[in-house]
């Protein structure tokens, strides 16, 4: 079996159907799920005023499958006058916070919406310890972060004033690539404090939080880029999410046909032996 | 005798003091557990001293002989000494390593793109593997197939262009029969995860500690 | 008399056990008669754990006694000593893989607990271990293992500590150098035993595009499917945490597994009332449920 095709002309044909459907369109549908519709209408439910926190723990590595969220996530909050503390347990998740952060305020700004750094949102920085530094920022978020992302001291930003704990918090929301992730943030804050709680993850870790959302312990969540294209749908906002599922559409389809061509192959083959067998 | 009798002990100790932790409300258990607790967070953050040391020694070694593959342990040290004196650098003198720092630069320009491409690695691996090994061998096997076809259409907004039924029945997947599965694996491990815990706890496993 | 390292070990623990009662003398009474001793919230777990904890030390006392306990075969356990024979006859090395989470993950443990086992069959056959860590304490531990392993074995001179390297502990750059050692050194059986995230699929892959035989462990269940998928043989969540037990054929050791099936059919048994009671709903269904 291990000789009958060379896997290179998969990864070739793969590579160059993402590069054509890249430009070429067509016409897809969305239909938003109750996950997707969850993690919108949470973030509607806020009044005003109210703070969200938002726990970025990916890296560059994830940021193709969970940027989009993340800056779609963003701008929802920030658009409807919410305010956003950022945190990260993982090492690589500060830069993408100030990556978000800088791209939608950016973008507000062309639609005559002025954010301030420091008064609408903050970039908290990195934390370590995984599961007990989440712990830590659920006991006390100053004490766990006592300065920013740029090392200057937190009482100095507006956003913070009388903010200790997740008293103060509306919405619990992680984006995460692994662990500590979302389940970390269930165990350590969500159920600890009844907080509620969003979460965006990756395609392959989705399947993870059904149990989560059955149990109403996360109100909603976004699973990959399909996810992100449903949330930036409901926003009608399109961005990366949207722009992302014409090759996504097609790559699924892709895939299918070599486990089909696969499967044809492998019935043949058995046929043979059969034959072979009974000759 | 002594050299494995204690750190066994202390295993005990430390063991019995989480688990009080999260049974009773006594402050000074609480007190003691979160010092442990500390001292684990220190140790784990100061171990990476030994991670530096052994790239360090395995690699070095092989460059300065020019044994096998000697160009590729150079690069390895060559690119973890430039980050950290690069870090250590912006720390001295922007007092971060944040954003507008060279550290932050090196990030974006060579990092990201390099763990980028690994992860993306993904898309052409999925693809392979599906084909070779997504084959109705038997009756389970064919479910698994049908299943996963059906969730792969299901998940894209191309098949709920072509039926609003695609996607309802990929979510019904996941939602029933994916989601007991998962609950029946997750109870198995934890399971699983109280025998190791206790067999380690109680010093009854012990990989590193053989030397009666 | 005591001998110098016995004694250099004992003023450890003194120090040790001085230290982390320190700060039982910080608290006042006062503080803590405001709480209720227990903490009532946990109470379902102590229960549970306390029934499992009886069949543990019931198992391991009837171990004990030399009873001989029936416990069915698992195919990947038995393929790991395939793997690494067959890599023996090949003259290649053999590669373990122990997770990519640090030594407070228990799947790490248990990963370390058969890297113990595999260890001392490479050393009977002299077959060359590599082992790559993402973390830096998981790398002294494997260090531990397996220069123990060889000692248990009698050759304490084949253990090779350049075998044992610290890669990253960045997740890709750690599967990146991983797939070099698959791709230069042809290990000819790929060992997988612990966490595993997003580069499941990447490492199963390069190793069968290498050709070596591959078996995995995880109780990683989002990543279960790769492995499944890619390697030869897979050890499915709680068959992985048993496979160190299986391996060593340790009566104790296996008495806790048996523990964990005896508890098992408790736990099936209050779900399927579960369901029932929550289909027939009886008023005090509430407070049961609340309970759980």
């Amino acid at each position: 079996m291990r000789k009958e095709l060379d896997r290179r002309w998969i990864f070739l044909t793969v590579g160059l159907v993402v590069l054509a459907f890249l430009k070429i369109p067509f016409a897809v549908k969305y239909a938003p799920n109750e996950k997707t519709r969850g993690v919108y209408n949470a973030v509607e439910s806020l009044e005003p005023g109210s703070i969200v926190y938002l726990s970025i723990d990916y890296g560059p590595s994830s940021q193709a499958e969970l940027l989009p969220m993340h800056e779609a996530l963003v701008y929802h909050v920030l658009k409807r006058n919410l305010k956003i503390i950022a945190g990260s347990v993982w090492e690589t998740g500060p830069p993408m916070t100030d990556k978000a952060f800088k791209s939608v305020a950016a973008r507000l700004q062309e639609e005559g919406i002025s954010k301030k750094y420091g008064v609408d949102y903050v970039n908290l920085g990195y934390k370590s310890g995984n599961d007990v530094a989440i712990a830590k920022i659920g006991t006390s978020i100053p004490e766990a972060y006592p300065r920013d992302y740029l090392n200057k001291p937190l009482q100095e930003y507006a956003i913070m004033k009388g903010v200790t704990n997740f008293d103060q918090i509306g919405l619990l929301c992680n984006i995460s690539a692994g662990a500590p992730g979302a389940r970390q943030w269930l165990q350590q804050v969500q159920t600890r404090y009844n907080v509620r709680m969003i979460a965006g993850v990756t395609a392959v870790m989705a399947p993870d939080l059904y149990s989560f959302f059955q149990s109403k312990q996360v109100e909603g969540f976004l699973g990959g880029l399909v996810g992100a294209a449903e949330y930036e749908y409901l926003l009608q906002r399109p961005g990366f999410g949207m722009a992302g599922m014409n090759v996504q559409s097609i790559t699924h389809y892709l895939i299918l046909l070599f486990i089909l061509i696969g499967n044809i192959l492998y019935l043949r083959e058995r046929a043979r032996k059969k034959r072979e067998q009974e000759a | 005798m002594i050299k494995v009798k204690i750190p066994i002990f202390i295993t005990i100790i430390v063991g019995i003091f989480m688990i009080a932790k999260f049974f009773l409300n006594v402050l000074w258990i609480k007190a003691v557990a979160d010092e442990l607790e500390q001292w684990g967070m220190i140790v784990l953050a100061m171990a990476i001293v030994l991670g530096v040391a052994n790239i360090l020694r395995v690699n070095l070694k092989t460059a300065l002989k020019k044994g096998k593959d000697w160009q590729y342990k150079l690069v390895v040290v060559i690119s973890m000494m430039g980050m950290i004196l690069v870090g250590l650098w912006d720390l001295a003198m922007r007092g971060h390593v944040s954003a507008g720092s060279e550290f932050q630069y090196l990030f974006d320009v060579i990092y990201t793109p390099l763990s980028a491409t690994m992860f993306a690695l993904l898309a052409f691996y999925v693809a392979s593997a599906a084909f070779r090994a997504f084959r109705a061998r038997n009756v389970g096997a064919a479910l698994l197939l049908v299943s996963g076809a059906l969730v792969m259409i299901g998940r894209v907004p191309l098949s709920a262009a072509i039926s609003g039924y695609l996607p309802k029945i990929a979510d019904w997947i996941m939602a029933v029969p994916n989601a007991a599965g998962q609950r029946g694996l997750i109870i198995g491990a934890a399971m699983g995860v109280i025998a190791t815990g206790l067999r380690i706890i109680f010093g009854i496993e012990r990989p590193y500690l053989r030397g009666e | 008399m005591m001998r110098g390292y016995e004694k250099s070990w004992s003023l450890f623990l003194l120090f040790f056990i001085l230290i982390i009662l320190n700060p039982v003398f910080s608290f006042s009474q006062e503080e803590e008669a405001k709480n209720p001793l227990f903490n009532r919230e946990h109470l379902n777990v102590l229960v549970m754990l306390a029934v499992f904890a009886v069949f543990f030390f019931y198992f391991i006392f009837t171990a004990r006694k030399g009873r001989p306990l029936y416990l069915r075969k698992i195919p990947g356990v038995n393929a790991i000593e395939e793997a690494v024979g067959r890599a023996t006859e090949m003259g290649r090395p053999v590669l373990f893989v122990p997770g990519l989470d640090d030594i407070d993950e228990i799947q790490t443990l248990a990963g370390i607990g058969v890297l113990g086992h595999v260890a001392k069959i490479t050393a009977r056959y002299d077959t060359p271990l590599i082992v790559p860590t993402r973390r830096s304490i998981v790398l002294s531990v494997c260090e531990e293992t397996v220069k123990e392993s060889y000692t248990a074995a009698g050759r304490p001179d084949a253990y090779k500590p350049d075998n044992l390297r610290y890669l990253s502990d960045e997740q890709f750059a750690y599967t990146a150098g991983v797939d070099g050692i698959m791709m230069r050194e042809k290990p000819a059986a790929n060992i997988y035993m612990g966490t595993f995230y997003a580069e499941s699929l990447i490492l199963a892959e390069t190793g069968f595009s290498s050709g070596a035989i591959q078996v995995a462990g995880t109780a990683s269940i989002t990543q279960l499917p790769f492995f499944v998928a890619a390697c030869d043989y897979t050890l499915l969540s709680e068959e992985f945490y048993a496979a160190s037990a299986y391996l060593s054929k340790d009566p104790q050791m296996l008495s806790s597994v048996k523990a964990s099936d005896y508890f098992k059919i408790i736990v099936i048994v209050v779900l399927i009332s579960g369901v029932i009671l929550a289909t027939l709903k009886p008023e005090w269904i509430q407070s049961l449920q609340n309970w759980f």
